[in-house]
């Protein structure tokens, strides 16, 4: 018994250090935001034709880097946007010099004009996920309150909402520590380590109530 | 034996059936070409593409011409003269005052809340907090161009005299705006309901009493000389008296002229003009004071039409919008508005199922060094419910999204659970307590399955239906199929 409470100890300063952390490099250095909310300029080519989406990848990369947004406008297939952190007169000419040459055309670069993206808050990203989430838990600790009848306290409450609370910190943490930009593919993280972390609860609430049973079983046998 | 043998066969070929159909699809030929006759998945914004619409604050430019000292010239002169006689043309943006960060901002609110009334599924909302240009992407539907339509506009109501144009009541007596039906014997007549401030309510009343009709008088006026006539014929007296006061009344305006113009101004129907952006809404007059701060206004006529009650509605739901968030401190103009596709394509797409796939093999062989045969014939079934699954979400239409993405994956991991159980565990009560255990997940597919917001109903549905399938799923096949085996050793 001791034994797994010291264990959880462990985990739970683990987890603190690691939130800790997190906070101090998401104050100092702020979040990796990927291209898409970090913002940046954007050129739209109407190149007149159809279009291979790979040969403007490959071009714009060349040009641009790695770090290059292709994007197919409206669905006649013949007008790309590109989307990087900066995009300069001269790389834009680049561009549509190598687009020409590719498929016959004579573009100027001058028809093609910037368009600045901005940035995206972190907050616009989060916040329609915020009321859902709330119902989701008031619903989850009504049924917590009737199932664990027996158990329900303030502390199994106070337990569960500091689970949910704690996975999220400990995943925007993980996010800000290791630097993992932070775009689409988070919001499906917040959904699922929401999940993971009410479940977590019950499971451990589940696995009491059955310890419990037991030995009042064995008791009684005895 | 045989019959067992027989069993088992006929389930797992039913269940290499489902999956084919479920990963490949059912191809028939339609004109010369091969088409899948399986529902396709339908992909939300994020996967799909969305439109792009930005707004940017309106520019109002003058031009003035200055002489070299920096005085102003008034009189017109062409770009040859401005050059020869030394002097420089400027353009000032009349609404530069306007363009603050406060204000962008204020605009992105209101923007974000009418996107919110209109009930927008899947958005983005992005700010140039240097020039104020507003960035949406939104999701493509038959709503979209609704919404469009009304994002860029100001939403100023005012509510003015008809004669003098004096402001009366604006945006900032209300305090909410919504739609409501009535029925007449013409029809449905759709209403666009304002609910004004404490303020606004005092505030309307006065209008309302100051602005009541006329007509009403008139009619009151009249019958009670009808009823005086009435009562003229059966009691004399009466008339006589009337008489008397017309007599009076008439020395009386023989006497003062002023006081006639001023009653004929009384009499005279004074009328208020509702505004939206400066177009005319309505012109009218009250029948009697609204004194509980509540007004209705009649959008569109009344009709029995389906498709005019719609369109009246779809107006009523457009200016209820507009009035009711606010208005825009500064005119903002539509400056584009395109489809663009998502930049996650289709490859990326591939990768991310061959990931998926290549965990759940991994996952399955797992289970078949494990459990041997049973493991075999639980894999067979997996795979089994993965196909159903992915059928099943695309029968009931479920949108996917990112989110839904990690739905699907998540129910495939509850699944995998699930059948570990049955796998090595007979006792009902564990599995019962397995559900007990992820109650809460029960809990948030149910109630993400009822949010508007499309990336997390898409998360909600696929977890919904995951879930019900693991249930049934394996309750219905998967456990029969172990339980056949299990006899056999």
């Amino acid at each position: 018994m001791e034994k797994s409470k010291r264990k959880s100890m462990i985990g739970l300063a683990i987890t603190v250090i690691i939130i800790l952390a997190g906070v101090i490099i998401a104050i100092t250095k702020g979040f990796n935001f990927d291209l898409r909310y970090e913002g940046g300029k954007r050129i739209e080519i109407d190149l007149g034709k159809t279009f291979e989406i790979k040969d403007i990848q490959n071009i714009s990369e060349e040009v641009l880097g790695k770090e290059v947004i292709v994007q197919t406008v409206e669905v006649y297939n013949q007008t790309v946007s590109i989307f990087a952190k900066d995009i300069t007169e001269e790389q834009r000419e680049t561009i549509i010099t190598k687009i020409n040459e590719k498929y016959g055309l004579e573009l100027k670069a001058e028809d093609s004009g910037f368009i600045i993206v901005p940035h995206t808050r972190l907050r616009d990203i989060l916040k329609p996920y915020a009321m859902p989430l709330v119902i989701a838990t008031i619903i989850i600790l009504i049924y917590i309150g009737i199932r664990y009848v027996k158990k329900t306290s303030i502390e199994i409450i106070f337990e569960t909402i500091l689970a949910i609370i704690l996975g999220q910190a400990l995943l925007f943490s993980i996010i800000a520590i290791t630097r993992i930009p932070v775009g689409r593919a988070i919001l499906p993280m917040v959904l699922v380590v929401y999940v993971l972390s009410t479940t977590f609860c019950t499971t451990r609430l589940e696995d009491y109530l059955a310890k419990e049973k037991a030995e009042e079983e064995k008791v009684e046998e005895k | 034996m045989k019959g067992k043998v027989i069993k088992i066969i006929t389930i797992l070929c039913a269940t290499i059936l489902i999956s084919m159909v479920g990963f490949f699809g059912i191809y028939t030929q339609k004109q010369n070409r091969m088409e899948n006759v399986v529902k396709g998945y339908d992909f939300a914004m994020n996967l799909n593409g969305a439109r792009v619409i930005s707004i940017k604050p309106t520019k109002d430019i003058e031009t003035t011409i200055k002489d070299a000292e920096g005085n102003v010239i008034e009189e017109e002169l062409t770009d040859e003269q401005i050059q020869e006689k030394g002097y420089k043309k400027e353009e000032v943006d009349k609404n530069v005052q306007y363009l603050t960060i406060d204000n962008f901002n204020k605009v992105k609110e209101i923007v974000s809340k009418r996107l919110e009334r209109m009930k927008a599924e899947d958005y983005e909302i992005k700010l140039d907090e240097q020039t104020g240009e507003i960035t949406v992407e939104l999701e493509e539907n038959a709503n979209t161009d609704t919404i469009i339509s009304n994002i860029s506009k100001v939403g100023k109501f005012e509510m003015v005299d008809s004669e003098t144009q004096e402001v009366l009541l604006d945006n900032s007596y209300i305090k909410e705006t919504n739609v409501a039906y009535g029925g007449d014997e013409t029809g449905t007549i759709v209403c666009l309901g304002l609910i004004f401030t404490d303020e606004g309510k005092a505030k309307l009343e006065e209008i309302t009493n100051t602005y009541k009709k006329v007509e009403d008088t008139e009619d009151e006026e009249t019958t009670d000389e009808n009823t005086t006539d009435e009562n003229t014929t059966d009691e004399n007296t009466t008339d006589e008296n009337t008489t008397e006061e017309n007599a009076t009344e008439e020395n009386a305006t023989e006497e003062n002229t002023t006081d006639e113009e001023t009653e004929d101004e009384e009499t005279k129907q004074k009328e208020v003009i509702m505004k939206l952006d400066g177009e005319e809404m309505i012109t009218t007059s009250f029948d009697k004071p609204i004194s509980n701060g509540k007004m209705q206004l009649t959008v569109g006529q009344s009709s029995t039409d389906a498709n005019q009650i719609n369109e009246n509605a779809k107006n009523a739901s457009g200016m209820a919008t507009l009035i009711g968030d606010g208005e825009f401190p500064m005119e903002y103009e539509v400056s584009g508005n395109e489809y663009i596709f998502s930049e996650i394509t289709n490859q990326q797409l591939q990768y991310l199922v061959y990931a998926v796939a290549g965990i759940i093999v991994i996952a399955l062989i797992y289970l078949i060094i494990k459990y041997k045969l049973r493991g075999v014939i639980a894999s067979c079934s997996f795979i089994g419910y993965t196909a159903l699954l992915l059928l099943l979400i695309r029968y009931t239409n479920v949108m996917i999204s990112l989110e839904g993405i990690a739905g699907i994956i998540l129910a495939l991991a509850i699944s995998y659970l699930f059948l570990n159980k049955l796998l090595c565990c007979k006792d009902k009560k564990e599995h019962i307590t397995f559900f007990l255990k992820i109650v809460p997940i029960c809990i948030s597919a149910i109630t993400f399955c009822f949010i508007e917001w499309a990336p997390i109903a898409s998360f909600g549905m696929v977890m919904f239906w995951g879930i019900i399938l693991t249930v049934a799923y394996h309750y219905a096949v998967t456990k029969p199929l172990i339980n056949i085996i299990e006899n056999k050793e």
